[in-house]
């Protein structure tokens, strides 16, 4: 696994992906926070991760596309299914690499943080919350990403279908006001992920909240797991 | 060392590989010979663990691909078709994760060192793959494949696409390793070159195996004869002597098969002269590939057939 995430880890930055990512991520941030904080003088940090979620929907398909669609691709799953690693050590490799990238960025946008803290009086455990709802909200959605990557062999079809799959997850919430039938906005209740950030974007530490972007995080690892296993058992 | 049994591969209705059964002794180098989709690529994928039976068993050095896949994964090399490489590393970085990878545990230098030695690559380390060439990439295939010391090398085509001197070249370094290894060709002189034995496979079926003289069988004359331009019925002179059972005449001008009992070529010598004809060439006729496997499913070669 360690060989698999190094690999991968590097990977970002031998191709312009890793530099893509992080470059438009914090010029995007960067550019609400300018908007939000700098020039209305407001010391609520929050605002500029809620916007940086629509953001997220085109971002972390790039970040994701690559990852098990290349290899199918360029035919060096072959070498890694071969070798003597499991296929959940190759998973959590690519994941680990992917999710240390976006931790990375985030980090960066710490800085937000301390420039407020310059000048005025942040609230930090409210920023607390909001960042450990956006590093959970961005796991999960990079397990989707990862999980659509291992279905084609082609980048561009990974991105799109995580673009589609993310916008899915994001809209479904959205007809919670239409839908009457119990079952129904049960299940809407399970899948929309953003309506679980909701509870972190207001400072709240939410413990269900917690559990369930672990969970959906796991379940898709699981799923990808499954991808890569079955095509080797069709 | 390895030990196949009952191998089958189906997709859908389609039987890619269909009830394969052999072994291979610890140093034996064999070949599995075929024409493009007999089966091969898929078997040795299913050797590799790349993709699972449908049913069979396939025993590595006696651990099952399947129950044991880490040990079994562990003691093989494998060059696929395409030579997996990350076009975006450097040789050296891609030895590495390959090391690393495979938990190789020989000491790390001396290792990749010594195997780009013997893969003549000891030059190229700081270089992106992606500019190697084709022979070269194939190179690394093989490198790649020699990280960690396996006791088992599975190399599919090894030799596509190398020139003259790349696949001599590429035959004497398989040929010096020792290890058991298993490579796949379509080409019959590339396999009797560097093999002791031959497994023929075709349409997923296993046709025949055994050594090439086996194949070809052994006790057999067969000639190709070239002879001078002449205007008398050479046929006839041909099958008058003692012991030519057929005569064909091949596509070349003057140039005839013949199918005898016993060595005839001194009397075929004194025949010609006496009628003044010169023979141009005469030599023994190597069965084709195709000849064997027809010979091998008409059933001429079933004492080789297990």
């Amino acid at each position: 696994m360690k060989a698999i995430f190094r690999r991968e880890l590097r990977a970002y930055f031998q191709t312009p992906v890793g530099y893509i990512f992080i470059g438009m991520f914090l010029a995007v941030s960067g550019y609400f926070f300018a908007v939000s904080n700098l020039l209305t003088k407001s010391p609520d940090l929050g605002q500029v991760l809620s916007n940086m979620l629509l953001m997220f929907l085109f971002l972390i398909p790039i970040l994701t596309m690559r990852l098990l669609s290349e290899e199918k691709n360029s035919r060096t799953d072959q070498l890694l299914l071969t070798a003597p690693v499991s296929v959940r050590s190759i998973v959590l490799g690519k994941f680990a690499a992917a999710a240390v990238i976006y931790l990375l960025t985030l980090a960066i946008t710490l800085l937000y943080f301390f420039i407020i803290n310059l000048y005025g009086t942040p609230d930090v455990s409210k920023i607390f919350c909001n960042y450990l709802g956006f590093v959970l909200l961005g796991l999960a959605f990079i397990s989707v990403g990862l999980f659509v990557s291992s279905l084609t062999q082609n980048q561009a079809t990974a991105a799109i279908g995580t673009f589609a799959a993310l916008m899915f997850l994001y809209a479904v919430d959205w007809s919670r006001t239409v839908v009457h039938s119990k079952i129904l906005s049960g299940i809407i209740n399970c899948i929309s992920v953003t309506k679980w950030y909701a509870e972190f974007e207001l400072g709240v530490l939410s413990v269900p909240a917690i559990v369930y972007y672990l969970s959906f995080t796991a379940v898709f690892l699981l799923f990808t797991m499954c991808i890569v296993d079955k095509r080797r058992w069709s | 060392m390895i030990e196949v049994t009952n191998l089958s591969k189906h997709y859908g209705t389609n039987k890619a590989v269909d009830n394969i059964s052999f072994s291979i002794a610890p140093g034996e180098i064999v070949a599995f010979l075929g024409p493009n989709g007999a089966g091969k690529s898929t078997t040795m994928n299913m050797l590799t663990g790349y993709i699972s039976s449908t049913s069979g068993t396939i025993k590595i050095d006696g651990c099952d691909i399947v129950n044991k896949p880490m040990e079994a994964k562990k003691r093989i090399g494998y060059l696929p078709e395409l030579p997996p490489l990350y076009l975006d590393m450097t040789l050296d970085e891609y030895l590495d994760f390959v090391y690393d990878l495979k938990g190789a545990t020989q000491p790390k230098k001396e290792h990749l060192q010594e195997i780009k030695e013997l893969t003549n690559l000891s030059h190229m380390g700081g270089r992106l793959l992606r500019n190697f060439s084709k022979g070269y990439r194939q190179r690394a295939g093989l490198a790649q494949a020699l990280v960690g010391d396996p006791a088992v090398l599975i190399l599919d085509e090894p030799t596509i696409g190398l020139d003259p001197k790349q696949i001599v070249e590429f035959r004497n370094v398989i040929a010096s390793l020792g290890k058991t290894t298993i490579l796949s060709t379509h080409i019959l002189s590339e396999a009797s070159a560097l093999c002791t034995r031959m497994i023929i496979i075709s349409g997923g079926k296993l046709i025949a195996s055994g050594s090439r003289d086996e194949l070809e069988g052994k006790n057999e004359f067969r000639y190709t004869v070239e002879l001078s331009y002449t205007d008398c019925d050479v046929c006839s002179v041909l099958s008058a002597v003692d012991g030519v059972l057929e005569v064909s005449a091949l596509e070349e001008e003057n140039t005839f098969l013949l199918t005898c009992t016993k060595d005839v070529r001194p009397a075929l010598f004194r025949a010609l002269a006496e009628k003044n004809i010169a023979i141009l060439q005469l030599k023994k006729a190597a069965p084709t590939l195709e000849e064997i496997f027809m010979r091998a499913v008409s059933g001429t070669g079933e004492e080789e057939t297990k």
